[in-house]
């Protein structure tokens, strides 16, 4: 597309629309990278938010959890070791009321309890076991009687504390004489309780039992081991030893089959979703949840050596008595582990919980945080292209907008121009009526007005300039008709002396002007005498030429007027006071006025200011031409009102020739400023005036020779020439 | 150019005020001349036209100077050329001009 070659219109529209659309891309650029900028970094600022509080809500959630598992084996291990001091506690006071008992024997009467025979007895009554020697002894030995019969008062404590415990708890004292005071409690719903077969044998003695050895041997209250019952069930006794007069005499204690501990614990809010379990400080299993697997309560299983390296390591530090929150493996599922110790009784709580149950709300929180911030994401993704796809729509309607104004700014700003352009061809086909009617109030209207008043201008120029040329055709008609009255005062009369025997007479004038100031004259005097003026007026034009008319007939008048003897430099001093009077504008002429004798070839002569006329002597067929200057010169007439002239004389012989001539010859000037001058002059002469040419020859080649001086050059001066030659009397 | 034509005068310490005239004076530049003549003759008694850098003096710068040779001579103030030379000079003395306006050789001779 080559704009140079478009109307200004379609210029202006390109311009405006590459403007226009320039702005309205970068705009538009900008815009959608900025949306889409914002869209990314939005994005990318929900996704990581969403991300940090997934993953804040999620650590946050897990530690929750893992305090909440903590706080509750915290809160298990305080409750077991409570029930467990509480039993431990019963034991030890069953044990000081023993011994107060027995310290005391006086005090207390003797009493008698029944032995049972029955498998199954009444529950929380306190019977008396006799070891088969204690049997075979006591009849006969009134202090075991007596020991026995004291010993039996602590039945009805015996029998309160069994009542405490509705479980298969079995509370007693054992002698170290060898008997054994107890009462069993009852589970609920329960009326009797199981009487072991060996006691119904006599085949169980209370000193080579775990509980007895440990009491006896630790000399205070004690929490056994889980060891097996003679039921065969797995038990723990709490035991403390009582004393007789100072000496150790029995052990008091209260055995809790592992399963009826744990019912008491399970009474205690225990919690039903996990995993709840003791550890004593061999790494054993003393209580738990789990009857089967690697938590189940084992008398002999040591945890710390269990394959499942977590665990092994977490039950350490339970045996250690250290607490913490762990995940650990046990029978190939994970879980988290919390465990505190219960420094009392020697053991450690722990509680499992499935990891998915700690972690799994975390991760549900996460997931639905993330869920949540997808959401985010896609309203606000469908909340940009919502925008971008307004945005567009909104560019196209803009651009739209864009191309339908700078269409109509084009058209209209165009539209005064192309006026415009309509009413100056309409104006410069001639019609100067036109008027240009554009009111934009702009630089158009000031251009339509600045035509408008051009116009009117160029009206009045050509009507002035009509009248000028009027004006002008009339002075050109004028000073022709002036110029050829000028040319008839010269005199045009060669013809008249053409025949003369005396003399051969040629003068031309070209004016620079329409009119001149140069003259020349030449009239008879009387028969004998030809008198010869040429004159060169100051200045050109209308002027001079008026100057000339009244110089020649002042000079003319006077000539004729003088008489034969007169002196001519008189003459010229007569006609120098009439022109200088009234001569404010200092006119002036220069004038060679000379008469000449055609019988003896006597020329008398004034110059009055004029250029020196040239001579040509000529002898044996050859002219010699010099100049024919005075010493004394004269003034030119006009200026100087009493000026005085003298006359001069000289003898012309036959051939010889005079040229007189104005400055406007010698001063002939050519383009490059250079005159003609004297010496070219007479060169000119001395090449071209030779005796077989007559004057109007002559003059015509010297004009010639002038005339190539002068060349393209405006002619300034009026050149005037007169030549006359002496042919005898 | 009238810049370079006529040249601004000075007046010297006896009086005089001398302008200068370059190049022609002829029929085209005789009016300017005249002139500027006139306005320095109105305001100084002794006037001088140093024509030494004239190279060409027509007939109408001889009136010319007729004209202010007048003007003064009526004002009772003195009027004069100086430094003519070469073909103005040959022209002045030809027409008698010399001796009517009292023509000097150079400025000095004003002094």
């Amino acid at each position: 597309m080559n704009i140079k070659k478009m109307g200004i219109q379609k210029r202006i529209l390109f311009l405006l629309l590459a403007t226009g659309l320039a702005t309205f891309l970068v705009i538009s650029a900008v815009s959608l990278v900025s949306l889409y900028q914002s869209r990314s970094d939005s994005l990318e600022t929900g996704r990581n938010m969403g991300e940090t509080v997934a993953s804040f809500t999620e650590d946050f959630a897990a530690r929750q959890a893992k305090k909440r598992l903590s706080d509750e084996a915290e809160d298990k291990a305080e409750t077991v070791e409570h029930i467990v001091k509480s039993i431990l506690q019963d034991a030890d006071n069953l044990a000081r009321s023993m011994t107060g008992i027995m310290s005391d024997k006086e005090t207390y009467p003797a009493r008698v309890l029944t032995t049972p025979t029955e498998e199954k007895i009444p529950g929380n009554i306190a019977y008396v076991y006799k070891t088969t020697g204690f049997a075979e002894r006591f009849p006969y030995d009134p202090l075991l009687q007596k020991e026995l019969g004291t010993a039996a008062n602590i039945a009805e404590i015996l029998e309160f504390i069994s009542r405490e415990y509705q479980t298969d708890t079995s509370c007693y004292v054992a002698s170290e004489n060898g008997y054994m005071i107890w009462a069993d409690g009852l589970s609920k719903g329960d009326t009797h309780a199981d009487l072991p077969d060996v006691y119904l044998k006599r085949e169980f003695n209370a000193l080579v039992r775990p509980w007895y050895i440990a009491a006896k041997e630790k000399g205070k209250p004690v929490v056994t081991d889980v060891y097996v019952s003679v039921e065969g069930d797995l038990e723990v006794t709490c035991a403390a030893p009582y004393y007789d007069g100072g000496e150790f005499a029995g052990v008091a204690g209260i055995s809790t089959p592992l399963d009826s501990l744990y019912a008491l614990v399970q009474e205690k809010n225990m919690g039903k979703d996990s995993i709840n379990f003791a550890l004593n400080r061999k790494g054993c299993v003393v209580l738990s949840t789990q009857k089967t697997g690697t938590l189940a309560v084992s008398a002999d299983t040591d945890l710390r050596l269990s394959g499942e390296q977590s665990l092994a390591m977490e039950a350490a530090s339970m045996a250690a008595g250290k607490r913490d929150v762990a995940l650990v493996t046990v029978d190939g599922e994970e879980y988290y582990l919390a465990y505190a110790p219960m420094p009392s009784i020697g053991w450690s709580f722990g509680t499992l919980v499935k990891r998915d149950a700690v972690v799994g709300p975390a991760k549900e929180i996460r997931h639905t945080v993330m869920s949540e911030a997808k959401k985010f994401a896609a309203v606000l993704d469908d909340f940009f292209f919502g925008n971008f796809i307004r945005m567009a729509v909104l560019m196209l309607f803009i651009l739209a907008v864009l191309v339908y104004v700078s269409r109509r700014a084009a058209r209209r700003f165009v539209e005064p121009v192309l006026a415009l352009s309509a009413g100056v061809k309409d104006i410069a086909k001639g019609n100067l009526d036109r008027k240009l009617d554009i009111k934009t109030g702009d630089e158009i209207e000031g251009l339509a007005d600045s035509v408008n008043e051009m116009t009117d201008d160029l009206k009045k120029y050509m009507d002035n300039l009509a009248t000028a040329t009027a004006d002008k055709e009339r002075i050109a008609t004028e000073l022709s008709l002036a110029q050829g009255i000028q040319e008839g005062m010269l005199p045009q009369i060669f013809p008249k002396f053409s025949n003369n025997p005396h003399f051969d007479l040629f003068a031309s004038m070209e004016p620079a002007r329409e009119v001149g100031g140069d003259f020349y004259d030449f009239y008879s005097l009387d028969d004998d005498h030809l008198a010869l003026t040429i004159a060169d007026v100051s200045g050109k034009g209308v002027p001079a030429s008026l100057f000339m008319v009244i110089s020649k007939t002042i000079l003319k008048n006077a000539a004729l007027s003088m008489g034969q003897a007169a002196d001519l430099g008189h003459m010229m001093e007569i006609s120098n006071r009439q022109l200088c009077e009234n001569n404010e504008e200092m006119m002036f002429v220069t004038v060679f006025f000379g008469v000449l004798d055609v019988k003896t070839g006597e020329f008398s002569y004034v110059n009055a200011g004029h250029n020196a006329p040239y001579i040509g002597r000529t002898e044996d067929g050859h002219t010699e031409w010099s100049s024919l200057s005075d010493e004394k010169k004269n003034y030119m007439v006009g200026a100087v009102e009493n000026a005085v002239y003298d006359e001069r004389k000289i003898t012309l012989k036959p051939g010889d020739m005079l040229f007189v001539y104005t400055d406007g010859v010698t001063e002939a000037m050519n383009e490059n400023g250079e005159l003609y001058t004297d010496e070219r002059l007479e060169a000119t002469l001395g090449r071209v005036a030779t005796p077989d040419k007559n004057a109007e020859t002559i003059l015509a080649e010297v004009r010639a020779d002038v005339a190539e001086h002068v060349g393209e050059a405006e002619s300034s001066d009026d050149v005037t020439m007169l030549g006359i030659r002496y042919l005898g009397a | 150019m009238a810049g370079e034509l006529i040249q601004e005068e000075r007046k010297l310490e006896n009086g005089w005020t001398v302008w200068m005239v370059r190049s022609r004076i002829d029929l085209k530049t005789a009016d300017e001349v005249y002139k500027r003549g006139e306005e320095i003759i109105a305001k100084s008694d002794k006037t001088a036209l140093d024509m030494s850098g004239v190279e060409y003096l027509s007939s109408a710068g001889i009136r010319a100077m007729l004209r202010l040779n007048k003007l003064a001579r009526k004002s009772s103030k003195e009027f004069t050329v100086v430094g003519a030379n070469g073909m103005p000079k040959a022209v002045l003395e030809d027409s008698g001009m010399d001796v009517l306006l009292k023509a000097k050789e150079s400025v000095d001779e004003l002094i």
